[in-house]
């Protein structure tokens, strides 16, 4: 049973078509592997270097906040949404954990700031 | 007919010439910054992307306006606690692809850049416990070779040169003002931020580095440097460029590292015609109106016809067709401009 699979549009140009996929599996895990062998460009920008979920990337089963193991129901569906990141140490916080916002303070890029 | 490709902090775009004017297509690649171009043995264009949230991208075109993306970009080995922030620079070496990252490291390709390893004859180099980041990061951001050597430029790092085809690497930093070190303190073997490198592809150990302490030039391909700052209005910047014929050097001084402007906001390239000996001010076309803006370090390339384009971070360009002696300002605005490529 094939779940769809929302990605933002910022993520179009790693894959063939579309932001919305079609792929199967019964946790998210299963999900992101099939959807990966058809779409290999996106595994990259969704999962580090370790396979996890990449820090500043959220995504939702049915609404709901997923880690890797989170089952996948036949009907289900999936987003990948873009965080925005506040807080201190942490850019997000584990799951599950409240968050520590306690102010703005987006991620720093050094990498832009050599000029 | 020339065509700049020009990376920005958001997307990519193509300038075309079109008699008087520019004709510009873009952006591509909308919403990523565009860090670095390349070319491949085999002729594809190669551009780099980066996000800070879904990391990086290598991408390839044939007519530079419909780009595909590689399945498998640089990445660290599984278990490694190094990011991949950023690709910096791309080099042909050979049939190889090289890659210049942050965090610092090299990568080879030899599918033109399909796939990559990571080179860890450097990346795991016997004093990378002691590389730690400046303000641009750690990243490896300047690749050169010639007569059998390669060298490659590791901001707050250094220079590295392997003389056996990159099977080993030696710090080749000798006369450089490390950036932490105390005057008439040990002298480490790491920690010297090179900003910009060149050298003359005739006499590939004639080299001349734009250092974060000021403007050096090598005759022994890095062995030893000396400062060449006689007619500049500061010793800090990013840029570096030797034309391969005339041998004219060009750079553009910015005023220090606090303040990463042009000195009284005068924004001029700078030229030598006597291997860096003196400098001048590079021909003329300058605006009279201050310019208080800086250039980063891929910001800027030159051809072998003489033509030389850099982009500024208030996302402004500056092209020479004459190797420096006239200058004009491109009537088009775009965000902070990191990578400039001009293309045949």
């Amino acid at each position: 049973m094939s779940v769809t699979v929302r990605i933002p549009r910022v993520l179009s140009q790693a894959v063939t078509s579309g932001v919305r996929h079609q792929a199967e599996g019964e946790t998210l895990a299963a999900v992101l592997v099939d959807l990966f062998s058809r779409e290999p460009g996106l595994e990259n920008h969704l999962l580090d270097e370790g396979g996890r979920i990449r820090p500043h990337v959220l995504i939702f089963v049915d609404a709901s906040r997923a880690d890797l193991d989170t089952p996948v129901g036949p009907s289900s569906e999936i987003q990948v949404l873009q965080a925005v990141s506040g807080g201190q140490e942490s850019p997000l916080p584990a799951f599950g954990s409240t968050p520590p916002f306690r102010g703005r303070n987006p991620v720093v890029d050094r990498s832009w700031w050599d000029g | 007919m020339m065509r700049i490709l020009v990376g920005t902090e958001k997307g990519a775009y193509l300038l075309t010439e079109s008699g008087p004017e520019w004709h510009v297509e873009g952006p591509m690649f909308p919403g990523w910054k565009v860090t670095a171009f390349g070319q491949t043995t085999g002729g594809a264009h190669v551009a780099a992307t980066g996000s800070n949230w879904f990391g990086i991208g290598v991408h390839h075109s044939e007519n530079l306006l419909d780009w595909k993306p590689s399945d498998s970009p640089p990445t660290w080995p599984e278990g490694s606690d190094r990011k991949m922030e950023q690709i910096w620079t791309f080099h042909n070496e050979g049939d190889r692809l090289l890659a210049g990252v942050a965090q610092a490291g090299l990568f080879s390709s030899d599918d033109g850049g399909m796939s990559w390893d990571p080179v860890t004859s450097l990346n795991e180099h016997r004093t990378r416990d002691q590389w730690t980041p400046g303000a641009g990061g750690l990243c490896a951001h300047r690749i050169l070779s010639g007569n059998g050597s390669m060298w490659v430029g590791i901001s707050a790092v250094g220079v590295f040169r392997s003389d056996d085809d990159g099977v080993t690497w030696v710090p080749k930093n000798d006369g450089i003002p490390s950036v932490d070190t105390a005057e008439g303190g040990e002298r480490p073997e790491v920690g010297y931020c090179v900003h910009g490198l060149a050298h003359d592809p005739a006499e590939p150990s004639h080299m001349w580095r734009q250092d974060h302490q000021g403007v050096f030039r090598s005759t022994d391909g890095g062995d030893n440097w000396e400062r060449i700052e006689d007619g500049l209005p500061a010793g800090f910047g990013f840029v570096m460029w030797r034309h391969p014929d005339t041998r004219r050097l060009l750079t553009i001084p910015l005023e220090s590292s606090e303040n990463r402007v042009p000195v009284d906001g005068k924004l001029s390239a700078y030229a030598s015609d006597d291997d860096g000996s003196s400098w001048r001010i590079a021909g003329s076309g300058w605006s009279d109106a201050p310019q208080f803006t800086g250039v980063l370090r891929r910001a800027f390339d030159g051809d072998g016809n003489g033509a030389f384009c850099f982009g500024t971070s208030g996302g402004k360009l500056w092209l020479t067709r004459d190797l420096g002696d006239t200058w004009q300002e491109l009537n088009a605005s775009f965000p902070r401009i990191a990578a400039v490529s001009i293309v045949a």
